[in-house]
């Protein structure tokens, strides 16, 4: 095995454990090289050729040996790659806040208590929110300034970090640690952002080496792009869904409800992420009776892109981004409706507000979000509700990109008050602006190559299941079913794998679903909708 | 010791040159941030002034209205997160008590620093109004105002002090800062130190002298500070008058701002002034920014993208 990184030592790196003066470490990561040759031997063996050297885990599959020409053509891409994301014309789309982070951040640190991931780590240095941009700060420093071409003067101005294949496969590694959920952000007293620097290392990884999470980008945007869903699924397959669905609707209710799928004129385009159409069909089904119940006027779309709402550029890739936006928008001005409606999911409600900018005026549409719209709608008073239907406890996790980076608090909030007893309903502490990320933030509820779930249920969960521990600590029997209500599908994601990984369902009955499932259960003039169960 | 008048000159001038600098670097670095092109939005609510996520809710026309009655907010919502985060720095208290004394005590104390700049100049107005200004002043708003001025330059610059040297023993001793901070971090901290401890030294030892001869009594101390016609803080009014009537004549006779270290002090505080606006500690204008421009931004409608050039590699569209 190759140790590329030339050794250095510990003191000198941020990645410092206490009391480990003397160690030496390899690159940027948690092992010394000893340590790390030994773990080697005590992984499987479809891990053998994978580099995990920065923490023991891998998201993105790197190679373990990179050949001198790969790791030549790495370096210069990435010294370029960082220059672009420096200069205000080429990384214009991000450039202002960027370059703000980068300039000003004082390493006060204050930061740290907000970040989850680092809290549940015990504090390993490499999880901290400002470690990332203090590794580019430090490459940049050597290679762009003068004094980083002065060896004598790279320890004391900290320009010591010498770019080579094992310290970029970590940085990128390093790069898929953070859920960028932005909590950080609301901490710093300076209102910078540890968690848009992770999404610009992603984004340089991304557009200059090529390097990201294949379950983004070719098993996503590009997948999206080309079959016309993240999943897989062809118009044709999401045409069959919906049919599945008007019967299902049937045998759960009795209701005959057609599902509007590419009707003009209508008031909403309503775009769900279509991993709802495969795993939680009853979501999708849900909306279909409440909105024909409510008398509001949408549509489905079947052209591809056109049924799924995902748009994971936003975390990792501004050209994907848009073009993923572009033809959402697109569609919705071909079906001529007066608004795009995101279903419940959080990133495609972050997506939408993020990419507006980057598509022409005159090619936009107005575009809200099924919260306000669920909000509206019970707010005019336009169903019978009984909460009594919802007789369970019910805690409500807000996902990060719906609330913190999405605005969207209080809306949930009325919507329960609405449909569950108030002494059913419970929030978790923190919550609205300040809660916890889920964990499967920025892509990761849809990660799981190699160890990573692992990793992700150990250190990205660790703290949400604290909470909902705590939301429900007064009702754990297992006699009484409990309910998590996130309206986001990725959230919802995570929520089960971490529910089957912690036991949550054996142990102490808890389940989860959306939102609009509840509201739905809660309509007095059909029967009971919702199952608590958990697969 | 006495220094030559020209040297008193050259660093009236300096004093000047590095003032002009200092406000158009500051400016300059401003608007590069204002001028740079319209970002992606990238919001982190709470938005004070758009507390019910109004805007986007307004152009649909199903919804218009519906959610005016949980519109509130505004410039002064702003205002209310903005101004007791910058003089009490809210979240360092929150998150961070640990440094926040020495944090707060150093931007507090420069804070005052700048209001006490405003004092000097407001003495030396009322000065040239007529009006006696020194502490036991028969006019009650020159009495007023020169006692204004005495604490807040002192509270102000021993605050500095205390600040600086905590916060630079803080990066030191933490070890998530220590491993953090670079020498510049440092080199900040003691520069700052630097140029308060010059002051603060002159000033204690010309108030000693003074007392040594004329004896150790509460008068004598309130004159060896803001007396008439002498003291340290009536001879900063007087160098402040120099300057804002663009006089050196008014310095004949000051001995204490025209000591030889009052004007290694000045040439200090100078070279400060010059440095300034390209180190890290312009946030305070960067955190404008920061807050009003990105994470408050919350502008939907905009007059679509400036740029067309993604990161170099395609061109979508040419206006």
């Amino acid at each position: 095995m190759s140790m590329s990184s030339e050794e250095k030592k510990v003191s000198e790196l941020p990645g410092t454990p206490p009391g480990a003066k003397r160690r030496r470490v390899l690159g940027i990561g948690l092992f010394t090289e000893d340590e790390y040759v030994k773990y080697k031997q005590t992984v499987p063996p479809t891990l053998k050729d994978v580099d995990l050297s920065l923490d023991g885990y891998s998201a993105l599959g790197l190679p373990e040996n990179v050949p001198p020409e790969k790791e030549k053509e790495w370096k210069e891409k990435f010294l370029s790659g960082l220059k672009k994301l420096l200069d205000p014309e080429k990384n214009w789309t991000f450039y202002r806040p960027f370059i703000l982070t980068w300039e000003y951040c004082a390493r006060c640190q204050t930061c740290a208590e907000a970040c989850p991931i680092y809290l549940a780590s015990g504090k390993k240095e490499i999880y901290r929110p400002t470690y990332r941009l203090e590794i580019l700060q430090r490459i940049y420093r050597r290679y762009f300034t003068w004094y980083g071409k002065i060896p004598f003067l790279r320890k004391l101005m900290k320009a010591d970090i010498e770019l080579d294949a094992r310290v970029i496969k970590q940085l990128a590694e390093l790069s898929y640690r953070c859920t960028q959920c932005r909590r950080c952000a609301l901490y710093c007293p300076l209102g910078l952002d540890q968690g848009l620097v992770d999404r610009e290392i992603r984004k340089l990884f991304s557009q200059e080496l090529g390097i990201h999470a294949k379950e983004l980008h070719e098993l996503g945007t590009e997948q999206q792009l080309r079959v016309g869903s993240s999943t897989g699924m062809t118009p044709k397959a999401f045409l069959k869904i919906v049919k599945f669905l008007e019967e299902m609707i049937r045998e759960k209710t009795g209701l005959n409800i057609k599902i509007p799928v590419d009707e003009k004129g209508a008031d909403y385009l309503l775009i769900h992420n279509a991993g709802e159409y495969l795993s939680w069909p009853e979501n999708p089904a849900a909306f279909a009776i409440l909105f024909e119940l409510a008398g509001v006027s949408y549509t489905l779309s079947s052209e591809p892109v056109g049924y799924d709402a995902v748009n994971y550029g936003v975390w990792y890739n501004d050209i994907q981004l848009y073009k993923v936006a572009k033809k959402h928008f697109e569609i919705a001005r071909k079906l001529e409706v007066k608004a795009i409606l995101i279903g419940e999911c959080g990133h495609a409600w972050k997506a939408i507000l993020t990419a507006e900018r980057v598509i022409p005026k005159e090619e936009r549409v107005p575009f809200t979000d099924v919260l306000i719209v669920m909000d509206d709608i019970i707010r005019r008073k336009k169903l019978n509700l009984d909460p009594n239907r919802n007789n369970f406890p019910v805690t409500l996790h807000d996902p990060c990109n719906k609330a913190r980076k999405g605005g969207i608090v209080e809306e949930p909030r009325r919507i329960i008050r609405a449909v569950v007893p108030e002494e059913q309903f419970r929030e978790m502490e923190p919550h609205g602006y300040y809660n916890y990320c889920c964990g499967g933030g920025s892509g990761f509820a849809i990660m799981h190559p190699y160890n990573f779930d692992e990793w992700k249920m150990k250190y990205a969960s660790y703290y949400k299941v604290k909470q909902i521990l705590e939301a429900f600590k007064d009702v754990l029997h297992k006699d009484v079913p409990k309910y998590v209500c996130a309206p986001c599908s990725n959230c919802k994601g995570e929520l089960r794998d971490m529910i089957a990984y912690y036991g949550l369902w054996e142990k102490y009955k808890i389940t989860y679903g959306g939102l609009v499932e509840l509201v739905v259960n809660a309509i007095a003039d059909i029967p009971p909708f919702l199952e608590l169960e958990f697969h | 010791m006495t220094v030559p008048a020209y040297v008193v000159g050259i660093c009236m001038g300096f004093i000047y040159a590095a003032f002009l600098v200092c406000i158009i670097g500051t400016l300059a670095k401003l608007g590069r941030y204002i001028r740079a092109p319209t970002h992606l939005r990238w919001e982190l609510y709470p938005v004070p002034h758009e507390k019910a996520y109004f805007a986007v809710r307004d152009e649909i026309p199903m919804l218009r209205g519906s959610f005016a009655q949980f519109y509130h907010g505004g410039l002064a919502e702003e205002l209310k997160e903005m101004l007791p985060e910058m003089l009490f720095l809210v979240r360092v208290f929150r998150y961070r008590r640990r440094i926040w004394f020495f944090s707060l005590a150093m931007h507090d104390g420069i804070y005052l620093i700048l209001a006490w700049f405003v004092l000097l100049l407001i003495d030396a107005i009322t000065r040239l109004a007529g009006i006696p200004v020194y502490a036991f002043s028969p006019n009650p708003w020159g009495a007023f105002i020169a006692w204004l001025t005495i604490i807040t330059g002192i509270v102000g610059g021993f605050a500095i002090a205390v600040g600086t040297v905590g916060l630079f023993i803080f990066r030191l001793a933490d070890r998530g800062m220590r491993e953090y901070a670079t020498f510049r971090e440092y080199f900040n901290l003691a520069f700052i130190f630097t140029v308060v401890i010059t002051a603060l030294v002159a000033v204690c030892t010309y108030v000693w002298n003074y007392m040594c001869a004329n004896g150790f009594t509460f008068k004598n101390l309130v004159d060896a500070l803001f007396g008439n016609h002498q003291g340290v803080f009536y001879e900063a009014m007087m160098q402040m008058l120099a300057l804002i009537t663009f006089d050196p004549s008014k310095l004949a006779g000051l001995t204490f701002v025209t000591s030889p270290l009052m004007l290694a002090h000045q040439i200090l505080f100078c070279l400060f002034l010059l440095y300034y606006p390209f180190s890290k500690m312009v946030h305070g204008p960067a955190k404008y920014v920061s807050y009003h421009l990105v994470n408050w931004d919350d502008k939907p409608h905009q007059e679509g993208p400036l740029h067309y050039n993604y990161w170099g590699i395609i061109k979508i569209k040419e206006r």
